[in-house]
């Protein structure tokens, strides 16, 4: 049952990629490799319990935090800040 | 008794991961089918923290009180902070270079978002 359901998440991941292959901008893409990262954040607490590691929690923790940076550096190198543009 | 109880928690359990299942296909659905980029994001904030928050409570009503309980708990906590945060640096930093939201006249003529719309 944990199996299929993660197959299920998975998919849903994949499923989210094709935002990001075919966003018309840049920050459509952004959008979609947030979604994408907090699925696979989901899939491994479902991975740490599949495979009885508690490992995987601690990776998914520091992998969350790690998305957030990436996200808002992302955000601050693609796009304009309020003071800049007007 | 005691099997009473362990069956309960296994059921919660199962309702908890098949409803955040729910809300993460919903939100790999919004992403594909919605016409606009800030409509994209209400997909992937709300949606995505719904489903990642009942997946983790379910986990947590499974194992009891334990350290990874805990840990389940500091991970929720991680969750609520930072998707509507780096979702909203997103949306701010889309609207000062320039994305305006499209309005509904727009969007039932299909002249915006017709390229995009018509292939799908």
């Amino acid at each position: 049952m944990l199996g299929i359901i993660i197959i299920v998440n998975l998919l849903a991941a994949i499923a989210a990629f094709y935002r990001v292959l075919k966003g018309p901008s840049v920050f459509d893409r952004i959008a979609a490799v947030d979604s994408i990262g907090i699925m696979f954040l989901v899939i491994l607490v479902f991975m740490s319990y599949y495979f009885e590691r508690q490992i995987f929690m601690d990776v998914a923790l520091v992998y969350g935090l790690l998305l957030f940076i990436d996200i808002l550096i992302m955000a601050k190198y693609f796009g304009k800040t309020g003071s800049e543009s007007r | 008794m005691n099997d009473f109880l362990h069956f309960l928690r296994v059921l919660l359990f199962y309702y908890f991961i098949l409803s955040g299942t729910f809300f993460l296909i919903s939100t790999a659905i919004g992403m594909i089918r919605f016409p606009d980029f800030f409509t994209r994001l209400h997909a992937g904030s709300k949606c995505l923290v719904a489903g990642g928050g009942s997946i983790f409570i379910g986990f947590i009503i499974y194992e009891g009180l334990s350290p990874v309980s805990l840990k389940l708990l500091l991970l929720i906590a991680v969750l609520f902070a930072i998707n509507p945060t780096a979702v909203h640096a997103l949306a701010r930093s889309a609207f000062h270079s320039g994305h305006l939201p499209v309005s509904p006249g727009q969007l039932s003529s299909k002249k915006e978002t017709g390229k995009e719309q018509s292939d799908e």
